[in-house]
């Protein structure tokens, strides 16, 4: 076997090779000391990585960190009472809007007509009276809603 | 004296509302955390801040069991430093370039100058040394013994890119492991 290029023995230090190969790459070895150099060299550099030492860390660190429980659930506990208040809000919302809708069609404003015809009962003929404004303010809301329909886009 | 607990019985602990299951855990693995970050990051207060995210993400993350708890949390904290490096991009620009690590490397040969009863190494120091993309896969083969296609599904690149990352993380770290010798 030619000598294997750096990359499949970096993958041989790793297991990484099927099994064939891994075979071929270790009798390989046994007889070549420039792979062999090659692949104590990767094995010193995992060593070095493995054996550097970690950075210190303070106690109030560790204690800052261990205090991400309570964090996460304020926040959680925030993100609740955030979702309430926006649901409360918009059902606030909607309950104003339909109670003024409400209120609008259960207490319209009284008609002209109307007022006259209650006054005209006093008065005698009211019932004609009535009837004349009754389809003089029907024929002003039919004008009024047309010409809304014409403002349209 | 008494046999620690193992990390997953701590995570059971935790599950139960265990408070100090989850003070355990920190204690345990936050230094291991703290020098990836480190390594990851640019400045200390960072570092500190990606740490506390991943354990706020271990409180709301599943954790399944398919890898250690510890590679569970480098795993996490690997997303989390590449998201403060987007966010500080003109800062982490000169890490992340040629001129960061021929800095970090003249950094660590000051180090080495050091009597060699005193040359102790710091694993972010050392990590620093190296491209982003080389610190990933040393980090994962290297200090987490992951194979190479868990790194590939990890870090969502080729099989084939993990091995010649791998290479060439490793030549470098002979020349950082030769310069660092004390002459």
């Amino acid at each position: 076997m030619n000598c294997p290029n750096d990359q499949v023995l970096s993958a041989f230090c790793d297991g990484e090779l099927p099994p064939v190969e891994m075979a071929q790459v270790r009798t390989h070895l046994q007889g070549c000391a420039v792979c062999s150099d090659v692949v104590r060299a990767i094995e010193s550099a995992s060593t070095m990585l493995r054996t550097a030492e970690w950075s210190n860390v303070s106690q109030e660190m560790l204690d800052r960190w261990s205090t991400a429980k309570t964090a996460v659930q304020d926040r959680s506990l925030r993100r609740f009472v955030g979702s309430l208040t926006g649901i409360a809000a918009s059902v606030l919302i909607v309950a104003s809007f339909a109670r003024q809708q409400t209120s609008d069609a259960s207490s319209p404003t009284i008609g002209e007509w109307e007022q006259i015809a209650l006054a005209g009962e006093d008065e005698g003929d009211s019932s004609h009276v009535a009837a004349t404004f009754m389809a003089a303010d029907l024929s002003m809301r039919r004008a009024d809603a047309s010409s809304r329909e014409g403002d349209r886009p | 004296m008494a046999e620690q607990p193992r990390d997953s019985e701590l995570l059971e602990r935790l599950a139960k509302g265990d408070e100090s299951s989850f003070r355990e855990i920190v204690q345990r693995h936050g230094r291991y955390l703290f020098t990836i970050a480190r390594s990851l990051t640019n400045t200390d207060a960072d570092a500190e801040d990606v740490v506390q995210e991943v354990f706020m993400a271990l409180l709301k993350a599943r954790f399944r069991g398919e890898s250690s708890l510890r590679t569970f949390l480098v795993s996490i904290l690997m997303r989390q430093a590449a998201l403060v490096r987007r966010k500080h991009k003109p800062w982490m620009r000169l890490a992340d370039s040629e001129e960061g690590v021929i800095e970090a490397q003249q950094s660590a040969t000051v180090r080495s100058e050091e009597p060699a009863v005193n040359a102790k190494i710091d694993l972010a120091d050392l990590l620093k040394q190296l491209s982003p993309e080389h610190r990933e896969v040393v980090i994962l083969r290297e200090l987490e013994g992951l194979t190479y296609d868990e790194i590939a599904k990890s870090l969502a690149i080729a099989r084939g890119t993990v091995e010649s990352r791998l290479h060439r993380a490793r030549e470098a770290l002979q020349q950082i492991a030769t310069r660092m010798k004390p002459k």
